[in-house]
């Protein structure tokens, strides 16, 4: 084949959406116009057929189930981070949460033309269906479980805002250091950029909410991993005749799904809720990208294949 | 353990009290069982099984990364890896360390406790007829979940155990049986009965298909089974498609090339008649040893018969590149490595007399030749060049002062497939403890959710008849009615 495969234009048409809706977003916070917002979130809509025509496209170009290299995976996974984001917004008229999800979205689009590879066969180990059932829950788990931490970073923005505001209230703006909510804040006196980021961070949900709906994605997303996980286990005892041998890619996902774990019993713990369970999801999302990239680029191990 | 709903008193604990020295030690026993099972305990035996797991990941580890940079590691880092060590966690082997297994240990006993006590509350619940709350229902499904992980542990252990695994190389057209001799390395669990299959597999052929990039597209071993002389079984066995007869799984696992390789002694005998397995990376060139032990001659002037050696190198795409040397009987053309097709195979012969070292007892292994007490054929050990189908005559001082002449020859150039094989009776079980985990998280986390709605919905709808505006998989522990993000 010759020149650029439709597939690839398809993809370049939907990140310049999703470009142009980040800047929307980003535009939305201080300037507070819901009608900008809607704007936004109409570009996904529109760079969402194109995201799933790439993907399509690129099945029938490479003649097997688009996720077969770090670049196919990479966008499957922003399809399903955008997918997401398309129905939480729709669903509950959360904007905000546009922001990170749009970032994510076209930083892991970036990533996967940086390693972009041609359409082509995949390599004997990768023809399973196991592997198939695998990796694409793999990737669906991993889009999910971004959202949980996204909310958590809210969750905690939310917290301190709230703590900024009360202690304003308190001190009555004169330079006291007042413990709030989410930490210490400190007044500089009142209307400096802090009290104007709070103001902004205050439109967001309520903190409980905020915490239910990064608690919903770790429901949604941990079964999903747990599934994958163990569908990867039946492919590698199918494929190699061992389910579980400890090979850096296996240990990561290990890793990731330990990480939810603690957050669930964290969850139920006295002393352990909410902050600190909000900082392990963003943990959790530290160790999906590493487990992502880190360990298919620089460490080897039987699964490396894959960076082909 | 954390929970809502207090198990009930155990009689044993309602009895009259004990003398009070043992009331004390025991009450101190038993606060520290309790801190032991409390949720946060196993929060802290998680994250530190995450931290070593997480080093695991990061540090080259023995039986999963290249042993070279298991070795650079520990030259790089010795005495951080001692220290390591005497705390019981070999930073090169984290996964069989003692503190790992000491934490899975304690994490384990935790978990049994706190399973116990949470099914026996359920079980007095179901028995006493408590109501059949949503509560009610989640909660069996966390205890499925957290009981499964034991039968996960039974399965795999009871599995290792009572099995074992292999490594098998069959040259094409070979036939061999599934008994220990056949392998190449071979662990039996501690509780393997010692009863091998006893079939024979057959490895018919073996095809590796060229992509144009000069990968091989697939590799496939056409493989047949007989039992008690019979053929009960053909199959094309490729990565991700194993052959499985009688418990005993082969999965193809790697392939590479085997020289048929005769040497014929002065007297014409034949001492030698093997396919000669090749070790490589990419097929395109690989190395491997011939030992003749048995050659069944002795050079004048000595005792003990002579035995012959050599390292072999094998270009099966033989690129030549013709040298310039003056001397006779030394190698005119030197090689180098073309495709991995079998387009020109060429053999480069590195010769060496004396002994191979295999009576001494010392262990030998066919991929190495110790030339310690053996001398190269020709002066400074030059090689000679073996192309398929041809046959090299060389010669040996004889007794009368003249030259015994024997032959090394090159017929035919085969395949071997590598295999994995082994025995695991515990991956059904493994499987089943799959299924169950889904089955209790699923009922975990979605049915109490489902049901509460459910209800509130029954209550609430009636009059309006109208949906909740509750999002699915609202927790239920807090009043979460009206978390619709509407910012
Ligand atoms: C010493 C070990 C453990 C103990 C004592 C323990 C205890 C508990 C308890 C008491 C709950 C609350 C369940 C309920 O409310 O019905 C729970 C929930 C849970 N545990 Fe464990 N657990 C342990 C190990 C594990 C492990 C190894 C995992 C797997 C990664 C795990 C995953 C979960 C999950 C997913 C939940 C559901 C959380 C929720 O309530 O939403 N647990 N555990």
């Amino acid at each position: 084949m010759n020149g650029t495969p439709l597939s690839l234009t398809l993809f370049g048409v939907a990140v310049a959406f999703y470009v142009a809706a980040l800047i929307g977003f980003i535009v939305y916070i201080p300037v507070r116009r819901r009608r900008l917002a809607d704007a936004a979130l109409s570009l996904v809509a529109l760079a969402w057929p194109f995201h799933l025509a790439s993907i399509l496209t690129r099945a029938f170009e490479s003649g097997h189930w688009p996720l077969g290299n770090i670049y196919e995976y990479s966008t499957g996974i922003s399809f399903v981070v955008a997918t997401t984001f398309l129905v939480i917004s729709l669903r509950a008229g959360q904007r905000l949460i546009g922001v990170p999800a749009m970032i994510l979205t076209i930083g892991l689009m970036a990533v996967a033309y940086m390693l972009y590879v041609p359409p082509g066969n995949l390599v004997p180990a990768l023809h399973s269906y196991w592997l198939t059932i695998h990796v694409t829950s793999m990737a669906t788990a991993s889009g999910l479980l971004v959202f949980s931490s996204f909310f958590a970073m809210f969750f905690l923005a939310r917290r301190w805002a709230d703590g900024y505001v009360l202690a304003g209230a308190i001190g009555g703006g004169g330079g006291t250091l007042v413990a709030g909510g989410g930490g210490a804040a400190v007044m500089t006196g009142g209307g400096g950029p802090l009290s104007s980021l709070a103001g902004s961070l205050q439109r967001l949900p309520a903190s409980k909410t905020l915490d239910a709906w990064s608690y919903r994605f770790v429901m949604i997303g941990f079964p999903v991993w747990t599934f994958g996980v163990m569908m990867g286990a039946v492919w590698g005892e199918h494929a190699w005749g061992r389910y579980w041998g400890w090979d850096p890619k296996e240990t990561f996902s290990f890793i990731v799904w330990v990480i939810f774990a603690i957050y669930l019993h964290a969850r139920v713990t006295y002393g352990w809720r909410e902050t600190r369970a909000a900082l392990i999801t963003v943990i959790g999302l530290v160790a999906i990208f590493a487990d992502l990239y880190a360990v298919n680029l620089w460490i080897a191990g039987l699964h490396s294949y894959a960076r082909a | 353990m954390a929970t809502t709903i207090a198990p009930p008193p155990s009689p044993r604990r309602t009895a009259a009290p004990p003398p009070r020295r043992r009331t004390r030690a025991r009450s101190r026993l038993g606060r520290f069982w309790h801190e032991y099972t409390r949720m946060r305990t196993a929060i802290y035996f998680l994250i530190g099984i995450l931290m070593i797991v997480l080093i695991g990941t990061f540090v080259p580890q023995e039986f999963t990364s290249a042993s070279q940079r298991v070795t650079e590691f520990l030259t790089a880092h010795p005495n951080l890896n001692d220290l390591f060590t005497r705390l019981g966690l070999p930073l090169t082997s984290v996964f069989v360390s003692p503190l790992f297994y000491i934490l899975l240990a304690s994490l384990y006993i935790a978990l049994l406790s706190c399973v116990i006590t949470r099914g026996r509350a359920l079980i007095v619940r179901t028995v006493r007829r408590y109501p059949r709350t949503p509560q009610y229902w989640g909660e069996w499904g966390s205890w499925l979940f957290h009981t499964s992980f034991f039968l996960l542990v039974v399965a795999v252990v009871w599995g290792k155990a009572t099995g074992f695994d292999g490594i098998m190389t069959i040259t094409q057209g070979q036939r061999v049986a599934e008994t220990r001799a056949s392998y190449d390395t071979l662990q039996e669990g501690m509780l393997f009965d010692g009863h091998h299959a006893g079939y024979e597999v057959q490895l018919n052929s073996f095809r590796a298909p060229l992509q144009a990039n000069g990968m091989p597209s697939d590799f496939v071993s056409n493989m047949t089974v007989y039992s008690g002389g019979r053929a009960v079984l053909t199959k094309d066995v490729r990565v991700n498609d194993f052959l499985g007869y009688d418990g005993v799984d082969f999965y193809q696992q790697d392939y590479g090339w085997a020289p048929h390789m005769v040497v014929r002694n002065p007297a014409g005998e034949v001492v030698s008649d093997t396919d000669i397995q090749m070790i490589s990376d990419d097929k395109t060139a690989s190395t491997g040893v011939l030992k003749v032990p048995a050659f069944n001659y002795t050079l004048p002037g000595q005792t003990k018969p002579m035995q012959i050696g050599a390292k072999l190198v094998l270009y099966p795409d033989a690129q030549a590149l013709p040298q310039v040397t003056g001397a006779s009987n030394t190698l005119n053309f030197s090689y180098a490595a073309g495709s991995a097709a079998a387009n020109n195979p060429v053999l480069e012969v590195q010769l060496f007399i004396g002994d191979l070292g295999i009576d001494n007892g010392t262990s030998q292994d066919v991929f190495t030749l110790d030339t310690g007490a053996m001398s190269p054929y020709y002066l400074g050990a030059a090689a000679f060049a073996l192309p398929l189908h041809q046959t090299t005559t060389l010669s040996l001082p004889a007794a009368n002062g003249g030259t015994a002449d024997f032959t090394v020859s090159f017929p035919d150039l085969r395949q071997f497939s590598l295999f994995h094989v082994k025995k695991d009776n515990g991956v059904p079980l493994v499987y089943t403890a799959f299924v169950l985990t889904m089955v209790g998280l699923l009922s975990k986390l979605y049915l109490r959710p489902f049901l509460e709605r459910r209800r509130r919905a029954r209550a609430s709808a009636p009059a309006l008849g109208g949906r909740v505006s509750t999002p699915p998989g609202a927790p239920s522990a807090g009043p979460m009615r009206e978390e619709v993000l509407t910012r």
